[in-house]
């Protein structure tokens, strides 16, 4: 597992936990992004927020918060 | 009889083009329309029932996270409309459920939208509406709503849900595990009994949610015992269940939709992966090394268009309001009217109210503009390309939205803050914002810069523009060391897809923003101009507007102090003064105390200002004071103590760039 923040572009992730708090967590879940969710990253890289797309949905999560997202590489 | 209903809906799940769908051109705009945030309303007659919309700003829940959020809920809560309809889009069902489902345990009358199902069916999603409808127990409608299809049957449903409201759904419609439906019924009951506001399950749910909110309201009013009982059934249920009950309650609630979802939704996998427009784009616009660049590059090209395409026609209707003073002079003449009803009606109010008309074309291409950005999905990319920069300032990426709004009037740019969650990178961005130089102070930089800097004059307004940002950049870094010490939010925001900007929508946000400066112009500007001729031809007897008028005497005050900024005459005091009301006045006053058109201003102006101090002056023009109407809003959103604090810093640092100014212009030119 590594923090979502150091994700490179082109990768897909599995989501695996979340470690902030309750709000950030929250705010996850109502914006769609779950645990298990598998998503691609558009953008990463760790020298900004970072793009993710899940489906037809594409979020920027700022690097505070990415660095409290933890995934799984899959490729 | 009138009957109201609210629509809500996740941010571009395509609210607004149902709203403008539903109420065609019947809407009102609250005082000031922010960008999704402030209040629309609007009507429509279906049925023989006159039906009021009011639109509530997108939300992803309705937990009190942001007040987007708190809004939506308060006004269900408290207004109750008689039915709420829930915009979902159709190609992102699961997380709209989520908010309908939020929706439905504060209230039973709920109609649900699937709008977009033209671009959800393209990408192989099919989604049995009846079976949705059966399962919810309300009434669900498809539309595509940019195209019009599905607005008459969606009037059709919404009158039907309002003449035969179905009881027997909401809460029902989706149970939890035994163990938890028993937490809540009897907690439930309990709260029962103090007859809140919200239903009573909506609340015992939140209270095991440990939502603080709710858990204050609640527990301030209610004896221990319902606290011990609550906080009981969290233990117990926590440990039983091997979780926080936070998350237990979130994951039980996306089981069941994603349940529903698999029940309802129909995936066809048939469908090729075409390659997405919005991802090819992206690369590009939001490129690391790009992206800035282009923001920039994109910005300039909107600069570009105000002034090249709006100067020929800003000229046009300044020609046809001096042929129209002549006119009425001519006439008035005829009828012996006497010298001071005539001096009233050109140089007050045709004066002073035509010299503002005069730059309604820049103004409205600005807002088009900012209509555009924000309809074709690039807005939400700046607020992304600019989130590491602001968060270097301590600002939030989020406040590069209201930032850039702000460009077109400050008013919008501050409610627009609302989308900002934290009160303190809210706050922060409020201060700033009046450096962001607004459409209203465009007049003086056009006016000055055209006659000062003729060749150079698009460079110079540039660089006003520019400056106004390093000092929004200073003063955001000073205020965050200062006043707001600590971290910024997280930033978590959608990007929606991009898509060709719809006209209708585009025209409808453009002469919103455009008819609140006109309705300012003919009133509050129009007022205060009059109020100007009066100050001038007062005490009776003197000569207008000279130095011993009520308008002479007060600007004489003032004259010695701004002396040092290189523009210590009375008549720019006065006209300083006077845009405090509203800064597009500053140029209609001088047009009214030197007794001029802005043609001839252009011939009298050099022999008071020399390059320095025009450039001086434009500078104290762009920093100084938010206007009254912004400082009202300021105080309405913020308080009294930041609108007076943002008062005075801004005066003390207009008078300190442009005595700069002026004196780094006299060691140069």
């Amino acid at each position: 597992m590594i923090p979502l923040i150091f994700a490179k572009s082109g990768d897909r992730v599995r989501i695996m936990r979340i470690t902030g708090g309750r709000r950030c967590f929250y705010r996850l879940m109502q914006m769609g992004l779950r645990i298990g969710d598998v998503v691609e990253i558009t953008q990463g890289g760790g020298r900004g927020p970072v793009i993710l797309k899940k489906g037809n949905m594409r979020l920027v999560i700022g690097m505070g918060m990415a660095g409290k997202i933890w995934v799984m590489p899959l490729n | 009889m009138e009957i109201t209903i609210a629509l809500a809906g996740n941010p571009n799940a395509g609210k607004t083009s149902i709203f403008n769908g539903l109420t065609g051109s019947h809407q009102h705009v609250g005082n000031w329309p922010g960008v999704t945030v402030e209040r629309k309303e609007g009507e429509f007659i279906h049925g023989n029932i006159k039906i009021k919309v009011v639109d509530l700003p997108g939300t992803y829940s309705l937990t009190p996270y942001t007040i987007d959020e708190r809004i939506a809920r308060d006004f269900i809560v408290k207004e109750k409309p008689e039915l709420v309809v829930v915009i979902a889009d159709a190609s992102n069902l699961e997380r709209n459920l989520y908010l309908l489902i939020e929706i439905m345990q504060l209230t039973k009358k709920t109609l649900l939208v699937l709008n977009m199902v033209d671009i959800a069916e393209k990408k192989g999603i099919k989604i049995n509406h009846q079976s949705l409808s059966k399962i919810l127990g309300i009434p669900v409608v498809k539309t595509i709503a940019n195209k019009g299809v599905g607005i008459k049957e969606l009037k059709d449903k919404i009158v039907e849900a309002i003449k035969n409201p179905q009881e027997n759904v909401g809460e029902g419609s989706f149970l939890f595990n035994e163990r938890i439906e028993l937490a809540v019924s009897e907690i439930r009951d309990r709260v029962s009994k103090l007859r809140l506001i919200f239903p009573p399950r909506f609340i015992a749910l939140k209270l095991l949610e440990k939502d603080d909110e709710i858990r204050e309201l609640v527990f301030s009013k209610a004896d221990n015992g319902l606290r011990t009982v609550v906080d009981a059934w969290i233990a117990r249920l926590e440990k039983e269940l091997g979780d926080d009950m936070a998350s237990i309650l979130a994951a039980e609630k996306y089981a069941f939709i994603h349940g529903l979802y698999n029940e309802v939704v129909e995936l066809k996998s048939s469908v090729e992966r075409q390659i997405d427009i919005t991802d090819r784009v992206d690369r590009v616009l939001t490129n690391r090394y790009l992206g800035i660049p282009l923001f920039l590059f994109i910005m300039w090209i909107i600069f570009q268009l105000v002034f090249k395409v709006g100067n020929p026609l800003a000229d046009i209707i300044d020609k046809l309001m001096g042929s129209f003073a002549a006119l009425i002079s001519e006439v008035l003449s005829k009828w012996g009217a006497s010298s001071y009803a005539i001096s009233f009606i050109t140089d007050g109010i045709i004066g002073g109210v035509g010299s503002v008309l005069v730059f309604i074309p820049n103004i409205m291409l600005l807002f088009l503009a900012i209509a555009i950005l924000e309809d074709s999905g690039y807005m939400a990319r700046a607020a992304f390309v600019m989130d590491k920069l602001m968060h270097s300032l301590g600002l939030h990426g989020k406040s590069a939205i209201p930032m850039i709004v702000s460009f077109g009037c400050n008013i919008p740019g501050i409610l627009a803050t609302r989308t900002l969650k934290s009160e303190k990178d809210r706050i922060l961005t409020i201060l700033i914002l009046p450096l962001m130089s607004c459409s209203a102070r465009l007049p003086i930089y056009v006016l000055f810069a055209s006659v000062f800097f003729s060749k150079h004059a698009a460079w110079v307004i540039f660089s006003l523009y520019l400056l106004g940002i390093i000092l929004a950049i200073l003063m955001a870094t000073i205020f965050k060391k200062t006043l707001f010490r600590g971290e910024t939010s997280p930033l978590i925001m959608e990007l929606p897809p991009y898509r060709i900007p719809y006209l209708k929508s585009v025209w409808l946000s453009t002469w919103q923003r455009t008819s609140m400066f006109l309705k300012k112009a003919g009133t509050f500007i129009l007022a205060t101009v009059v109020l100007v001729w009066i100050f001038s031809s007062l005490p009776l007897g003197v000569d207008y507007a000279s130095p011993e008028s009520i308008i002479g005497r007060i600007g004489a005050v003032f004259a010695p102090i701004l002396k040092p900024a290189g523009f210590g005459f009375w008549q720019a005091a006065v006209s300083l003064i006077f845009g405090f009301l509203a800064k597009e006045v500053v140029i209609g006053t001088m047009g009214t105390v030197w007794g001029a058109s802005e043609e001839s201003l252009r011939n009298i102006l050099p022999h008071y200002f020399s390059q320095e101090s025009a450039l001086s002056f434009m500078v104290f023009s762009l920093i100084y004071v938010p206007c009254v109407a912004a400082v009202a809003t300021i105080w309405k959103e913020a308080g009294s103590k930041w609108a007076l604090i943002s008062i005075a810093y801004s005066m003390l640092l207009a008078y300190l760039v442009s005595v700069l100014v002026f004196n780094i212009g006299n060691l140069i030119f």
